[in-house]
């Protein structure tokens, strides 16, 4: 009976052991793959870059090219961004021989689906990539539904990403589009504009007219980037308008611009604004190196520390005079 | 042939200076101004590209300080970047600079107008 148990006992631990030690065994492989895989990342994109190098100097077609390890998602997600990154720098032949490289290949199909079961964070980082690569009509369908997107960041790169598949059409799209634009989200869709050498002064006068809250931002920051000349004295009125997100982005962007004639308008401004935004303005106008009869303007806001005020003057190598101090009775 | 190149993105820095060797150039990859500096006084180049990430002012200081030491031998100066305005363009050109091309790159161009000035 005794003997029944031991060897019964002897049998579970033996059982465990070899249990135990396929464990052991499993853990040991799978930390040698992850480490193996980091590896493999590290030196696949040197291998990748060398051969873009290779197929962009080539007239080769997509099938000769060979990446190896392009099935493992590793292999994959290396050379979508190393496309995407050169492809947002280049223009012409090479930008269209990588587009189609991208295409070819499946790595579209690939990072759409991605996409569609990825969480928000990684989602907005995967719409990145179609800031830089112009995505197909299909792709575009699969992500309308982004556009609507509780998160922000999935919003703004999904809309980026239509704007990038017909730039042309940007005032239409911003003109539909219900949310709000950051002011990054403003120049993000600015250099994309740029990117893609879409003519911007008629969409900006349509932005500018359309009275949409959206649509002015964007139309004043495009006449920020773009350095559009003709819209200037837009500016000026939209410094007057009573939203203050448009009066303070029509302020931001008349320093940008450096327009010279700062007149009644602005001085108007400043009174209905509050004391950080006055400040702020204040700041960019003296890094803009204004004149000190535009900045001893500010000096009658006493809550907005005249000291500071006159400190930035100095620094920005302004001299204006002190006034004389009260004698004082002793 | 000789060509200095500075460009903080490695990938686009890549690409050109792999077009440049393709096309028989001998090409040094630089990653500081004191860098770019040094070498071109100890070895002659024909030109350099630079990849304007930084403020403008630097760039001017540094444009001016290639073409005004006589220990370098005023090698071609070609900046690039994704800044169009038309103040900083003139800052860079009056500072020196031979060529201005704005990102996104045309690389046929920029081989084409390297291959005029230096008759790779």
């Amino acid at each position: 009976m005794t003997d029944a148990i031991l060897s019964l006992l002897l049998n579970i631990l033996s059982g465990a052991l070899v249990v135990i030690a396929l464990i052991l065994a499993a853990g040991f492989r799978l930390r040698r793959a992850v480490l193996s895989l980091k590896a493999s990342s590290l030196s696949l994109e040197a291998q990748y870059r060398a051969e873009l190098y290779r197929f962009l100097d080539s007239e080769e077609p997509v099938r000769k090219v060979r990446f190896p390890l392009l099935g493992s998602p590793i292999g994959a997600s290396t050379l979508t961004l190393l496309i995407s990154k050169l492809a947002a720098q280049l223009y012409g032949r090479e930008r269209e021989r990588l587009l189609g490289l991208f295409r070819d290949l499946g790595l579209e199909k690939r990072l759409c689906n991605d996409i569609c079961r990825a969480d928000d964070a990684e989602r907005a980082n995967l719409l990145r990539f179609y800031t830089e690569i112009v995505p197909t009509f299909d792709t575009l369908k699969q992500i309308t539904g982004f556009l609507r997107s509780e998160n922000p960041d999935v919003r703004l790169y999904a809309l980026l990403a239509h704007l990038n598949y017909c730039p042309e059409k940007t005032a239409d799209m911003l003109m539909r589009y219900p949310h709000e634009l950051t002011l990054s989200g403003q120049k993000e869709i600015c250099r994309l504009l740029a990117a893609r050498f879409v003519p911007v002064s008629d969409c900006c006068r349509r932005l500018l007219e359309s009275g949409r809250k959206n649509c002015v931002l964007l139309g004043l920051s495009m006449i920020a980037y773009f350095d559009l000349q003709k819209y200037r004295p837009v500016i000026l009125e939209l410094v007057d308008s009573l939203d203050p997100a448009i009066r303070d982005g029509a302020l931001r962007v008349l320093v940008i611009v450096r327009f010279s004639q700062i007149d009644g308008a602005v001085y108007r401004a400043l009174d209905q604004m509050g004391e950080h935004d006055r400040k702020m303005f204040y700041r960019m106008l003296v890094r803009a190196q204004y004149s000190t009869p535009i900045l001893s303007r500010f000096a009658k806001y006493e809550g907005d520390s005249p000291l500071a005020a006159y400190l930035n003057l100095m620094i920005s190598g302004h001299t204006i005079p002190l006034r004389p101090i009260a004698a004082t009775a002793h | 042939m000789k060509v200095f190149i500075w460009c903080p993105d490695e990938l686009l820095g890549g690409l050109v200076s792999h077009r440049l060797r393709q096309q028989g150039a001998a090409v040094a990859d630089i990653s500081t101004e004191d860098e770019l500096l040094a070498k071109a006084a100890d070895d002659s180049c024909n030109a350099v590209l630079v990849h304007y990430s930084k403020p403008i002012d630097e760039y001017c200081e540094l444009i001016r300080r290639i073409k005004s030491d006589r220990s370098i031998s005023r090698p071609a100066v070609y900046v690039l970047s994704w800044v169009q305005y038309e103040s900083t363009v003139m800052s860079l050109f009056e500072s020196g600079a031979d060529e201005y091309l704005t990102l996104p790159l045309n690389l046929p161009r920029l081989m084409d107008k390297l291959n005029k000035k230096l008759a790779l």
